[in-house]
C-alpha cells in the first residue's frame, strides 16, 4: 500500500497493529512526508495508526508522527481512501493548533446568572483550523469555590483538571445527581478543540462564568392572627397559630426573626399591657408556659437552636420590642440545605396570651414583625 | 300540567340553593396568604470609591392580590458566631446610606424587576460593608379586636467591598475535637476570626490522619456549612467526620483557604466508638469472670498440693 504525496518518500514504517473500522490490519508502507514539515532523520508512526491488509478499505483516519527523540512531529491527516489505495488525498502537514473561539454560559447568548439548581449549560463558536479542520471538543467545568472540576465519567467533582469529551457538539448541558449546584460560587466552562491531527491548544477558551442566584420565597398565612377573647371560660389564656413557609437555595440558608413594635397593649389605654413571658432572652433556650401571671409569647414548630421550642413539651419565648440591636429579635425559624440545594421549611408559629388577675378589660393589640434574612 | 308543576318546583329549589350559597360566599373571607419571592437575596459587589452601580432585584408576588411594598435599608452586623445577621444602628455614613432605596410600589401578582442603585462616595473607606434592603408588604393595621397584627420584612443582604487598600486576614481562633469520640460522627469545631478589612469566604478542607501520618480521609467541609466571616467578627462551624475506621488515636487537620489566605490547625483525638467500647468492656467483664471462676476452682487443688507437700 502506498501513500502518495508530492515529495518522494524517505522512511519505511512498519505498523504492528492498527484499528480501522472495527477490524485489525497488519501491513507496512512507505509514506511520503513533506521535508519542510518533518526535519528529524527517523520517524515512527504514532497512534492512532492506520494500515491495511491489502484488501479494499473505504475509510480514512488521522495520525501523528513521532521522531526517535519522542517528540511529536507536526500532525498529518490522511485523506479518503478508495479501493486498496490508502491516502488518496495524500498527507497534509498541520503544524498549528486550532484557533480558539468564544464560550458562552447558558444555551444561547452569554448569561452571568441563572436560577436553575440542576443544570449548567454552555455553548461555543468560532473554533477553527484551516489546515485539517476540527475533529472534536473537550470541556472542563470548574467551580471557583474550591477550583474543583466536574468529572462526567465519575459523575462527581474532582481535583482539576478533568477534561470531558464533547465530541463534535458545540454545546453542553450538564446535570446529574452528583452535580450539586450551589449559590455563592461561579461555574466556568473551558473548551479546547482538537484538529484532525489530534493537536489542541495550550490555553483553552473559557467562559466568564455563571452564578446561581440565591433566592428566598416567604409565605405567611395572613397579616392578622386572632388570639380571641381571654375569658374565665378559657382561664384568661388563649392562643392562635399562623403558618409560615420559607424556601431558599441560599447556600448558608436563612434565619427568621420576630420582634414587635410595641407591647401587647390595651388599644384604648396604651399604658396598660400584658407582660412578656420571662424567658432569659430566648437565646438558645425557651421556657414552659407559666401557670400563673400574665404572659405573652411565641412558639414555633421549627427545631431551631437545638429544638428549643419543642424540648420536653411546647416552650415559649418573649418577642423583643425592638428590631434594632443584635439581641433585639427572637430566632423563631431557620435552616439550610445540607446538600447545597433548595430547602423548604413549613412551620407553625403559636402566639399565646394570658391575662393577669388585675388585667384591665378591653381589646389588646400588638404588631409583630417577621424578619427573614438569608445567612451570609 | 304535571311537568310544569315539576319544573316550577325545581326552579324554586334552584333559586333557594342559589340564595343560600350566595349568602355563604358573602360571609367574611379569610385573609389570603402573602407570598413573595425575591432574587438575588445576597448581592456581592466590588465598587470603587466614587462609583455608582445599578443592580436588579427580581420580585415575584405569588399572592393572588396586589401588594403595596415599602423598601427600607438597614445596617447589618453578625449576630453571634453562627452567621446570623442582625440589624444594628446605622452609622452616619455607610452602605445603608449609599443604597438609593426604591420608592414605595404596588406589586401586582407576577414578576417585577426593581433597579437598585448603589453610589459609593469618593471618600469611602476600603473594605467590606454589610447592609440590607428590606421589602415590607404594607397592611392596614386593624384598630378593633385584640389581634396580633403581622408584618414581615424580607431582607436582601448586600455585601459591598469598596476597592482600595484592603487586607485579607483571618486566624483560626480555635479548632476543637472531643478528647474521646465515642460516636461515629466526630464533631470538629472551627472558629475563624476575621482580622482584616474584607469578608473572608474560605474553602474549608478537613483531613483525618493516623498518629503516624497515614491519611484516613480528606474532605471538603463546605457542604456542612460555610465559614464566611465578616471583618471584626468570629464565625464558627461544627463539621462532622463520619468515621468508618478502627478505634485509635487520630489527628484532625483543618485547612482554610481564601486567595492568598491559608490557615491551618491540628488536633489529636481518640476515636473509640461506643459499640467497640461496650465490646471491650464486655470482653473485660467476661475475662474477669473467667479468671475469678478459675481462681476459685484452683484454690482447693492448691490447698491439697500444699498439704501433700507439707506431709512429705
Amino acid at each position: 500500500m502506498i501513500l502518495r504525496s508530492g515529495i518522494a518518500s524517505k522512511y519505511f514504517i512498519t505498523c504492528i497493529s492498527v484499528l480501522l473500522g472495527g477490524a485489525f490490519f497488519v501491513a507496512s508502507w512507505t509514506p511520503t512526508i513533506a521535508d519542510d514539515a518533518l526535519t528529524s532523520s527517523s520517524f515512527i508512526l504514532r497512534e492512532p495508526s492506520i494500515s491495511s491488509d491489502g484488501e479494499s478499505t473505504t475509510s480514512s483516519t488521522n495520525f501523528q508522527l513521532q521522531n526517535n527523540n519522542g517528540a511529536v512531529a507536526p500532525g498529518a491527516s490522511v485523506g479518503g481512501t478508495s479501493g486498496n489505495t490508502l491516502g488518496a488525498g495524500g498527507i497534509t502537514a498541520d503544524p498549528t493548533p486550532p484557533a480558539n473561539g468564544t464560550v458562552n454560559d447558558g444555551s444561547g447568548a452569554d448569561i452571568d446568572s441563572q436560577q436553575s439548581m440542576t443544570t449548567i449549560q454552555a455553548n461555543w463558536s468560532g473554533f477553527s483550523d484551516p489546515e485539517s479542520g476540527i475533529s472534536r471538543y473537550e470541556y472542563l467545568l470548574r467551580r471557583t469555590v474550591d477550583q474543583y472540576c466536574w468529572d462526567a465519567t465519575g459523575g462527581s467533582w474532582a481535583a482539576c483538571s478533568v477534561w470531558n469529551d464533547a465530541s463534535t457538539a458545540t454545546s453542553i448541558s450538564v446535570s446529574g445527581a452528583g452535580l450539586g449546584l450551589r449559590t455563592s460560587t461561579e461555574y466556568i466552562t473551558c473548551i479546547r478543540a482538537f484538529n484532525n491531527a489530534g493537536i489542541t491548544v495550550e490555553t483553552p477558551a473559557c467562559s466568564n462564568g455563571v452564578r446561581i442566584l440565591p433566592s428566598l420565597t416567604f409565605t405567611y398565612g395572613s397579616d392578622t392572627v386572632s388570639i380571641g377573647s381571654l375569658t374565665s371560660g378559657n382561664s384568661w389564656d388563649s392562643l392562635a397559630t399562623s403558618a409560615v413557609s420559607v424556601t431558599t437555595n441560599a447556600y448558608g440558608g436563612y434565619v427568621l426573626y420576630a420582634s414587635k413594635l410595641t407591647a401587647l397593649r390595651l388599644q384604648i389605654d396604651t399604658s396598660n399591657s400584658i407582660a412578656d413571658i420571662s424567658d432569659s432572652g430566648c437565646n438558645g433556650s425557651a421556657v414552659s408556659w407559666p401557670s400563673s401571671g400574665a404572659a405573652f409569647g411565641i412558639s414555633s414548630t421549627d427545631d431551631i437552636d437545638g429544638n428549643k421550642f419543642n424540648n420536653g413539651g411546647t416552650k415559649y419565648c418573649a418577642i423583643p420590642t425592638t428590631s434594632v440591636g443584635p439581641n433585639g429579635v427572637a430566632v423563631i425559624s431557620g435552616g439550610f440545605s445540607t446538600t447545597g440545594g433548595t430547602v423548604t421549611e413549613n412551620n407553625t408559629l403559636t402566639f399565646r396570651a394570658k391575662a393577669g388577675t388585675n388585667q384591665k378589660a378591653g381589646s389588646y393589640a400588638v404588631t409583630v414583625l417577621y424578619v427573614l434574612v438569608p445567612t451570609y | 300540567m304535571f311537568w310544569s308543576l315539576l319544573i316550577k318546583r325545581f326552579f324554586f329549589f334552584g333559586v333557594l340553593v342559589a340564595i343560600l350559597f350566595s349568602g355563604l360566599s358573602a360571609s367574611p373571607a379569610q385573609a389570603a396568604p402573602i407570598s413573595l419571592r425575591v432574587s438575588p437575596v445576597i448581592m456581592e459587589d466590588e465598587i470603587g470609591p466614587g462609583e455608582r452601580i445599578i443592580r436588579s432585584l427580581t420580585i415575584e408576588n405569588l399572592s393572588s392580590q396586589a401588594l403595596p411594598v415599602r423598601f427600607i435599608s438597614y445596617t447589618l452586623a453578625p449576630k453571634g458566631e453562627q452567621g446570623e445577621l442582625g440589624v444594628v444602628d446605622s452609622p452616619i455614613d455607610g452602605l445603608s446610606k449609599w443604597i438609593e432605596t426604591p420608592v414605595e410600589q404596588i406589586l401586582s401578582p407576577g414578576v417585577q424587576v426593581i433597579q437598585v442603585p448603589i453610589a459609593v462616595p469618593q471618600k469611602a473607606k476600603p473594605g467590606t460593608q454589610l447592609a440590607a434592603l428590606a421589602l415590607r408588604p404594607l397592611s392596614e393595621l386593624q384598630q378593633d379586636g385584640g389581634d396580633v397584627q403581622v408584618q414581615a420584612e424580607l431582607m436582601v443582604v448586600m455585601a459591598i467591598t469598596v476597592k482600595g487598600e484592603v487586607s485579607l486576614k483571618a486566624d483560626i481562633a480555635s479548632f476543637s475535637a472531643p478528647i474521646i469520640a465515642t460516636a461515629t460522627d466526630v464533631p470538629l469545631n472551627v472558629r475563624l476570626k476575621n482580622e482584616g478589612s474584607v469578608a473572608v469566604r474560605p474553602v474549608t478542607t478537613l483531613s483525618i490522619r493516623t498518629l503516624f501520618g497515614g491519611e484516613v480521609e480528606t474532605f471538603l467541609a463546605d457542604g456542612q456549612g460555610i465559614l464566611t466571616t465578616y471583618p471584626g467578627s468570629i464565625r464558627q462551624q461544627t463539621y462532622n467526620w463520619s468515621a468508618t475506621t478502627l478505634p485509635g488515636i487520630y489527628r484532625a487537620n483543618v485547612l482554610i483557604r481564601d486567595g492568598q489566605l491559608r490557615e491551618e490547625a491540628t488536633r489529636l483525638f481518640i476515636y473509640f466508638p461506643l459499640p467497640a467500647l461496650i465490646g471491650v468492656l464486655v470482653a473485660l467483664g467476661v475475662a474477669l469472670f473467667v479468671w475469678l471462676s478459675v481462681t476459685k476452682r484452683l484454690h482447693p487443688i492448691r490447698k491439697k498440693i500444699i498439704r501433700k507437700l507439707l506431709r512429705s
